[in-house]
C-alpha cells in the first residue's frame, strides 16, 4: 500500500499528470504536518504509516509502531469497548472492541468523526478528534485505513473552563435566588410602570396566585386601595427610595394582610432606570399589637376619667351641704381636676415615645385654654414660643398644672377689657429652663409680693415651681403688663437626649 | 323644663349626673346601656335629649350606636356625647347630625352649659 503517491519525480507532461502530481504534494504536505497526526493502517488494522504529527503528539516513533500494533492499542481501551457496544446498539450488529470499533463505520462508507482519548508512550492521556476515512484501491475493496487525529486539549481545557463558568454562573444564580426566596418579606419587581417582572414565593402566598399569573399583572391590582399602591409605585419613581409605606394587599380568596412596603428604584450597569424593587413586610401582628395597646390605653383612659368624674361628682355633691362661702373653693377645685384630666390627654398627644415634646404640649394647653376659658369670640390671643426641649413625662403634669394656672390668673385678671396678648415662653437658659407668661394686660399694683394675683394660685404656683426644684424670678418690668419668668433645672432634656433627670 | 334621658353604666356617675341635671330644672330618666336606653327610648314617654356615654361597659363605641338608632326612633331628638377618652376625627363620623360633645370630667356648671346649649340649639 502506498498512500503517499508514490516517487516519481519526472516532470509532468500531460494536466492529469500536473494534477496527480500536486495530489501528491498535498498528501506530504499532510502527512508532514506536525499538528495532525496522520496514521495509516493495512486493512487489518496494523499501523502502516505514522506521521511526524503523530510522533510529536503520542511520543512513539514510526518505527516503535509500525507494524507492530493497530491504532487501538494506542486508544483508551474503555472508550474503544463503550463505543464497540454503542455502535452495536446504533447499527444493530455485534462489533468487537477493538480496531474494528474505530473504523466500522468508516469501513461502511459512512463519514466517521469521533473523539478518542489517545495514550502516550508515556502512558499520559489527551483527547483528540480523530476523522476516519477508509483507503480502497481501483475496485473499491478496502486496503486500509487513514486516522487523522487533532489534539483536543484546547478545546477541552476551553469547554472545561466554560462548564466551570456556566455552573458558577448557576451557583451564584441560585445562590441570589435562594435569598430572595428565602426572605420572609414578599417581594417583587416591577417596571417603572408598575407591571409585575418578578415575585418571590412569599409574594405567591400574600396574593395567592401563581408566579406566571403575577408576572405581567398590574401591581396595583392586589391591594384594597389600587390608587394608594399606585401612588407608591409613582412616589418611589420620584423619590429612588419609599419606606414603611402601608398597604393592604388582597388575596384572590379574600385574604387581607397589612402590609409594611419599603421600595427602591434599580437600574442596570448602565444606570438606566429598569424599574422598582418592593419587599413588604407583613405587618398584622404588630397593628393587633398597636391596636391591642390603643384599646389599653384607651381602658385605662376611660377609668381614669370616671373616677376623675366621680371625684368631680362627689365635690360637687358636697357643695349642695356646703355654706356659699365656701362653694367657690369647691369649684376651684373641679375646674382643678378637670384640667389634670386635660393635661393627662394632652401628655398623650404630644408624647415622642417616652418623653413629652413641650412646643406642642404648651400649644395643646393653649388650644385647650382658649376653648374653654376665651371662648370663640374673646379678644385675648395666646401665644407659644417654646424651644423643641423634651419633658420626662413624670414632670409634664406639674409643670402643665403650673403653665395652667400662670396663665389662667393672666387671663382672669390681667384683661378686665375682655381684649390682650398672653404669650407663654420656654427656652434653654443654660444649664436651666426658663418659663415665661407675659401680658400686656393691666399690671399689679403690688409688684413687691410674688406676681401672681391670686392668693390660693400663687401657693400652688409656688408649690408647682418647688415641686420642679424650680425658683421664681423677681420681675423687673414697669408699666403695663405682667411677666413671670420661672427658672427650673433642666428637666427638660434636649431632642434625643434619653437621660431621665431626678426630682 | 326638658326630660333628658341619661344612659351611663357607672351608677354613681350617673347618678350624680341625674342630680346636676335635676338641679337645672330639667327632668331626668337614666339608663345603664344601650338595650335600657332603646327600651326607654321606644316608650311613649316624651324624650327631649339624650346625654350619653359613648364607652358604655363592653361596648366601646355603645353610645355612638345608641344615638344613631335612637336618631331611627326619634329623629328630632339631641344628642349630647361624653366620654374621657380623646375624641378622634374618626370617632366624631359616628357621631349623630348636630349632636355636641362634654368632655369628662365635667363640672356641674360645665354639663348645665352644654346641656342648655344643646337644648336651646
Amino acid at each position: 500500500m502506498d498512500v503517499t503517491g508514490g516517487t516519481d519525480n519526472t516532470a509532468p507532461k500531460q494536466p492529469e499528470e500536473a494534477l496527480l502530481n500536486a495530489g501528491a504534494a498535498l498528501q506530504r504536505a499532510i502527512f508532514n504536518s506536525a499538528n495532525f497526526s496522520s496514521i495509516a493502517t493495512d486493512a487489518k488494522g496494523v499501523i502502516q504509516i505514522f506521521n511526524v504529527g503523530a510522533e510529536r503528539m503520542l511520543g512513539y516513533a514510526a518505527a516503535e509502531v509500525m507494524n507492530k500494533i493497530t491504532p487501538a492499542d494506542i486508544s483508551d481501551p474503555q472508550e474503544v469497548i463503550a463505543r464497540a457496544k454503542a455502535l452495536s446498539v446504533e447499527l444493530a450488529t455485534p462489533i468487537t472492541p477493538g480496531f474494528e470499533a474505530l473504523v466500522f463505520k468508516a469501513s461502511r462508507g459512512i463519514e466517521d468523526i469521533y473523539e478518542l482519548t489517545y495514550i502516550r508512550k508515556d502512558g499520559s492521556r489527551f483527547p483528540a478528534v480523530v476523522s476516519v476515512t477508509a483507503l480502497r484501491d481501483a475496485q473499491d475493496a478496502i486496503i486500509g485505513y487513514l486516522l487523522i487525529g487533532t489534539d483536543n486539549t484546547a478545546r477541552k481545557l476551553v469547554e472545561a473552563e466554560q462548564k466551570k463558568l456556566d455552573q458558577r454562573l448557576r451557583d451564584q444564580q441560585f445562590y441570589t435566588r435562594s435569598l430572595i426566596e428565602s426572605n420572609i418579606d414578599a417581594l417583587m419587581t416591577t417596571d417603572p410602570s408598575g407591571i409585575i417582572t418578578d415575585v418571590n414565593k412569599q409574594m405567591e402566598a400574600l396574593t395567592g396566585c401563581t408566579r406566571d399569573e403575577l408576572i405581567g399583572a398590574p401591581f396595583k391590582s392586589y391591594f384594597t386601595d389600587p390608587e394608594r399602591a399606585e401612588a407608591a409605585i409613582k412616589l418611589v419613581l420620584s423619590e429612588k427610595k419609599v419606606a414603611d409605606y402601608e398597604l393592604t394587599a388582597c388575596a384572590v380568596d379574600g385574604t387581607q394582610t397589612v402590609v409594611s412596603y419599603n421600595l427602591t428604584t434599580f437600574y442596570d450597569r448602565s444606570r438606566t432606570l429598569q424599574g422598582v424593587f418592593a419587599a413588604a413586610r407583613d405587618v398584622t401582628d404588630r397593628k393587633q399589637r398597636e391596636q391591642d395597646a390603643l384599646s389599653l390605653t384607651n381602658e385605662i383612659s376611660h377609668r381614669i376619667k370616671n373616677n376623675l368624674q366621680v371625684i368631680v361628682g362627689l365635690i360637687a355633691y358636697e357643695t349642695r351641704w356646703t355654706a356659699a362661702l365656701c362653694v367657690q373653693g369647691y369649684k376651684s377645685m373641679q375646674t382643678r381636676i378637670g384640667a389634670i384630666a386635660q393635661l393627662y390627654d394632652l401628655i398623650s398627644q404630644s408624647s415622642r415615645g417616652r418623653t413629652v415634646a413641650v412646643d406642642a404640649y404648651l400649644r395643646e394647653i393653649a388650644k385647650t385654654m382658649s376653648a374653654s376659658l376665651l371662648g370663640d369670640i374673646s379678644g385675648i390671643d395666646i401665644e407659644v414660643k417654646a424651644e423643641p426641649l423634651e419633658i420626662d413625662p413624670d414632670r409634664a403634669v406639674p409643670f402643665g398644672l403650673l403653665v395652667n394656672e400662670l396663665a389662667t390668673n393672666a387671663i382672669k385678671h390681667a384683661f378686665p377689657h375682655g381684649t390682650g396678648h398672653l404669650m407663654l415662653c420656654v427656652e434653654q437658659v443654660g444649664d436651666q429652663i426658663e418659663l415665661t407668661v407675659v401680658d400686656d394686660g393691666v399690671g399689679m399694683k403690688d409688684k413687691s409680693s410674688v406676681k401672681v394675683p391670686e392668693k390660693r394660685g400663687s401657693d400652688y404656683v409656688a408649690i408647682f415651681v418647688r415641686q420642679l426644684g424650680g425658683t421664681i424670678i423677681p420681675s423687673e418690668s414697669e408699666g403695663t403688663g405682667t411677666t413671670v419668668r420661672i427658672r427650673l433645672p433642666l428637666l427638660l432634656v434636649p431632642p434625643g437626649g434619653a437621660e431621665r433627670v431626678a426630682a | 323644663m326638658a326630660v333628658i334621658l341619661i344612659v351611663e353604666d357607672d351608677v354613681f356617675i350617673r347618678e350624680i349626673a341625674d342630680m346636676m341635671i335635676q338641679d337645672c330644672g330639667h327632668q331626668t330618666l337614666s339608663a345603664s346601656d344601650v338595650d335600657q336606653a332603646l327600651s326607654l327610648l321606644r316608650d311613649p314617654q316624651h324624650i327631649d335629649a339624650l346625654f350619653t356615654d359613648i364607652y358604655l361597659k363592653t361596648a366601646v363605641l355603645g353610645g355612638c350606636e345608641l344615638a344613631s338608632q335612637a336618631i331611627k326612633l326619634r329623629p328630632k331628638l339631641r344628642v349630647l356625647y361624653t366620654t374621657g377618652n380623646s375624641i378622634t376625627d374618626k370617632m366624631k363620623t359616628f357621631f349623630v347630625e348636630g349632636a355636641h360633645f362634654l368632655r369628662k370630667p365635667y363640672t356641674q356648671h360645665q354639663l348645665q352649659d352644654s346641656v342648655e346649649g344643646l337644648l336651646a340649639a
